[in-house]
């Protein structure tokens, strides 16, 4: 493409390579061609313009407070995801534990109780069953999951309040 | 480089003042690829803002095998072309063909013309860099957006032709066509609107 033709004009490519600072062009004959040829000088003199007019970035301004506004956006969806996965995570808690308190009471024998008795004496039973938790060491995991999901939520009340 | 992955593996260990730092030393190439492919100024800045947070989002998957400016600029390419084709702006057109020296008036050319108030200049009015750049913007503005982006990542941000090639997956030599065929319809354009003379 940059091939050099003694006799004639810079090509339109010689010309883009020589502001390209090209190194496939002979560069002494295209300063030599260049000194002696005003029609090459004013084409060449024509790129310059358009390549300083292709650098120029005049509109190509962002707001001031760019930076910060994309901060903020980045926060907010960090923020976002995060509530999503300790929402999903307190639910998961919630699940967990009430599956436990499912299994490990006797829960068929207080809804036996219900039925039997016919009154809404429910609760007291789960009450009174309680203690058949503490034989095995689930007391301790539920203790713990009820602990973790109060954690989650004052920790979210607190982000939640420095963000207010 | 060594001081660039310093910062990456801040930033995903949650250091904001160096992501900013980042998007401070990254915003003009942002700025440059989405100002010059997005013609709509209102969405301009969001769509900014939308690049910079998927390069927040996708840092930890930034592998260095390529410069960091490549990777965001491809980021930003990308972004853009997903907004032009949910705009259903036609992406792959080729240049409208510029015969030089012929005045035969192809419509392209007729409705160039309609667009420029007063034409062609009197030769002995000099023309301000100002104006001429102005004039330059518009008829870049015409052409189809990836002449338009390989003009804007070569001259504004100093980027190789491979570097360009990574960013808009396209071969070096497809990028070194592309440029010099916008440039020579550029000079062509500046032509036909200022006489010769009145260049300096
Ligand atoms: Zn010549």
């Amino acid at each position: 493409m940059v091939t050099d033709k003694r006799d004639e004009h810079l090509s339109e490519a010689q010309l883009q390579a020589y502001l390209d600072k090209d190194a496939a062009l002979d560069r002494k004959w295209a300063d030599k061609h260049l000194g002696n040829c005003p029609h090459c000088r004013q084409a060449l003199s024509t790129y310059k313009q358009l390549y300083r007019g292709l650098a120029d970035e005049a509109g190509f301004m962002l707001s001031a407070n760019f930076v910060n506004s994309v901060t903020a956006r980045v926060e907010a969806e960090k923020n976002y995801r995060f509530d999503h996965l300790e929402n999903g995570l307190m639910v998961l808690l919630g699940l967990v534990a009430l599956a436990s308190i499912l299994v490990f009471t006797d829960w068929s024998s207080a809804l036996m109780e219900y039925f039997r008795s016919g009154s809404i004496s429910l609760v007291p039973s789960f009450v009174k069953d309680l203690p058949l938790l503490s034989e095995g060491r689930w007391h301790l995991v539920l203790f713990a999951l009820l602990a973790l999901s109060a954690v989650g939520l004052v920790d979210k009340m607190l982000v939640q309040m420095r963000h207010r | 480089m060594h001081q660039e992955q310093e910062r990456i593996e801040k930033i995903i260990a949650g250091d904001m003042r160096a992501f900013q730092a980042l998007v401070e030393d990254y915003q003009r190439l942002v700025c440059h690829v989405v100002f010059r492919m997005v013609h709509n100024e209102e969405d301009r800045e969001e769509i900014c803002q939308d690049v910079f947070v998927k390069v927040y989002q996708n840092l930890s998957k930034f592998e260095q095998k390529s410069k960091l400016s490549t990777w965001i600029g491809r980021i930003a390419y990308n972004t853009c072309i997903n907004y032009l084709k949910k705009k259903k702006v036609p992406l792959y057109e080729d240049l409208a063909p510029a015969e030089s020296g012929e005045s035969g008036s192809s419509p392209n050319k007729e409705s160039y013309l309609d667009r420029v108030p007063g034409g062609a200049k009197l030769a002995d009015e000099t023309v301000s860099d100002k104006e001429m750049y102005k004039f330059l913007h518009e008829e870049i503005a015409q052409l189809p957006v990836q002449y338009r982006a390989i003009l804007t990542l070569y001259h504004m941000d100093d980027l190789s032709y491979q570097e360009i090639g990574e960013i808009m997956s396209l071969p070096d030599g497809t990028v070194k066509s592309y440029l010099f065929r916008a440039r020579k319809l550029l000079k062509e354009r500046i032509i036909e609107k200022y006489p010769a003379e009145e260049l300096w």
